[in-house]
């Protein structure tokens, strides 16, 4: 069952969260080492917050949660975090 | 794309951050209403100071209640670059948002706006010719695409839809086919093509409809008419999650490399 | 015009403050539907000393106890009077024999977690639920089998556990490492750390 869009859905609140535009940033996952655009990634909304996961290995990568109108960022799945795409295809 | 993060070396040097100021919230109007499909409609917005778009960019759009509720929707933008933003908004039964933004929301009335927002499934003009497929209202922003085309560029569409009725553009669509740069193919998914008297008169004449899912025949052929895959055409899909993951699977068997495939899913 | 209201917003006394009743049943998750059979759903319950697992015969082995309760959601929709099936956390301690530990982590399959005092698990009405509403558990729901916890905010009635560690130290959780309150009283409105 598939309850998840794709990043594009949450780049907003990320890259507000951030404080840099994150519209081509990617993400290197800790769980498989794969490396992904942001874009690219699972976000699970259906629920009360929004999680970002790998789409290579399904491991959450990045945790979004908005606390009295500030946005809390758990980055416990990710080992790199970049402003821009993914540089080479990645070698699995 | 560009290739590295969003900091530059100013003249003085030293590093300079653009300003996020299109990630803030913004008040937008509803400047015109268009009914595109019985429950889907396009919102073109009047917002101050518009930075303009990248076709395939989306906005999120919040919503306030009088009791300070909000809630917060994302939404591809369908209208071309150089547009005031406009969002297609298909009604989700039971939905909280959309059936507001379809069915209540006047032209004057204003929603909160933030962005453009996206570097990913976006087309820069890099990548051409452009081969759309869209399931639904996944049109959306694939409308943006081929709004930001050039005339005289070669443009190859791929949709389905349930019936004909819920097709979103397909007046534009058929402008642009008879304008011959625009080819389309539309997959009816739940209904039997319509015969030629049916069609006669209506925007449907000028599209080439086919029963049933989209097959890889379909699909073979609209890689073919991008010049093939060697051609490295810029391939979007959007849609249900499904429909993109069976898009990209039909893509891939006509010989696509599915990392040049730029996907966008919701629901 | 009345402009934007959001989904009508009814309230009753039974609810905690900030809640909004919901007729249906809102699937919320973090991640992918663990669809698990029976046969293949197990919860092991340990301290690291003594551990026990129960498979999903050991676990009917005790009987069905039946709970109608009210249950809320940190994303402000309750739901009154639901009915479930299924058996005392407590009752499933006693059997391993669980020391007296102060905290327990609970782990899904899927690898979501949650940290609850072990006696909010203990002390209520927490129990390992198998129906729903008279009707197997949807896994949508966290069927075959979940933790419920019904007097705290429901992200603390893991779906589809499958492990509970009584353990010394509490440890955060998957949102109460996110931001999310340690303990989660909906009545004390405890939805974010330092509510
Ligand atoms: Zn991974």
């Amino acid at each position: 069952m598939n309850h998840y869009v794709d990043g594009n859905a949450v780049l907003g609140a990320f890259s507000l969260a951030l404080g840099t535009d994150l519209s081509e940033g990617s993400l290197e996952c800790a769980g498989c080492g794969s490396s992904h655009a942001i874009a690219q990634t699972r976000v699970y909304l259906r629920c009360p917050g929004m999680v970002l996961r790998c789409p290579e290995c399904g491991g959450v990568e990045v945790v979004i949660v908005e606390i009295d109108h500030r946005l809390n960022v758990t980055l416990s799945g990710v080992l790199a975090l970049r402003v821009a795409p993914p540089r080479a295809s990645p070698t699995r | 794309m560009t290739d590295g993060p969003r900091l530059s070396g100013t003249r003085a040097g030293g590093l300079r951050v653009a300003p996020l100021v299109h990630l803030a919230w913004r008040k937008a109007a509803v400047d015109l209403v268009v009914e595109e499909t019985a429950d889907a409609h396009t919102l073109v917005l009047d917002v101050a100071g518009w930075p303009g778009s990248v076709a395939g960019q989306h906005v999120d759009v919040r919503l306030t209640a009088p009791d300070g509720y909000q809630a917060t929707r994302s939404y591809s933008l369908a209208s071309g670059p150089g547009e005031p933003p406009a969002l297609t908004v298909q009604e989700v039964p039971g939905g909280e948002v959309s059936p507001y933004l379809v069915r209540d929301i006047a032209v004057g009335e204003t929603v909160e706006l933030r962005g453009p927002i996206g570097g990913y499934f976006v087309w820069t003009g890099a990548r051409r010719p452009l081969l759309l497929v869209g399931g639904g209202s996944g049109l959306a922003p694939l409308r943006a695409m081929w709004r930001a085309a050039d005339p005289a560029e070669p443009v190859v569409v791929v949709a389905s839809v349930t019936e004909p009725a819920r097709l979103l553009y397909a007046v534009e669509l058929a402008e642009r086919v008879a304008a011959g740069n625009v080819s389309a193919t539309v997959h009816l998914s739940r209904a039997d093509v319509p015969d030629d008297a049916e069609r006669l008169g209506t925007p449907l004449q000028a599209l080439s409809l086919r029963t049933g899912r989209v097959a890889s025949t379909t699909v073979t052929q609209a890689l073919t008419a991008c010049g093939g895959t060697e051609a490295d055409p810029g391939v979007f899909v959007c849609g249900p999650t499904t429909f993109v993951e069976a898009m990209i699977h039909l893509l891939a068997g006509a010989g696509l490399d599915p990392r040049s495939i730029r996907a966008e899913r919701f629901g | 015009m009345a402009g934007f209201q959001g989904r009508p917003r009814e309230r009753d006394d039974r609810m905690p403050p900030g809640q909004y009743l919901t007729r249906d049943f809102p699937v919320l998750t973090a991640g992918p539907t663990e669809v698990l059979s029976p046969d293949e759903w197990q919860l092991t319950i340990t301290d690291g000393t003594s551990t026990g697992t129960f498979d999903w015969d050991g676990l009917h082995a005790f009987g069905l106890e039946t709970l109608t309760t009210d249950i809320h959601c940190v994303t402000h929709w309750s739901k009154l009077g639901t009915t479930w099936r299924g058996v005392r956390v407590s009752t499933l301690f006693d059997v391993v024999g669980v020391d007296d530990l102060p905290y327990a982590l609970v782990t899904s399959y899927g690898g979501y977690t949650t940290n609850l005092q072990v006696e909010d698990l203990v002390e209520r009405d927490a129990m390992i639920a198998v129906e729903f509403e008279g009707e197997p558990l949807e896994p949508e729901h966290g069927g075959p089998a979940r933790l419920l916890v019904p007097h705290l905010y429901l992200w603390k009635s893991a779906k589809w556990v499958s492990r509970i560690d009584l353990v010394e130290e509490d440890t955060p959780g998957f949102w109460e490492a996110a931001g999310y309150h340690n303990h989660g009283d909906p009545f004390l409105e405890q939805r974010y750390h330092g509510d």
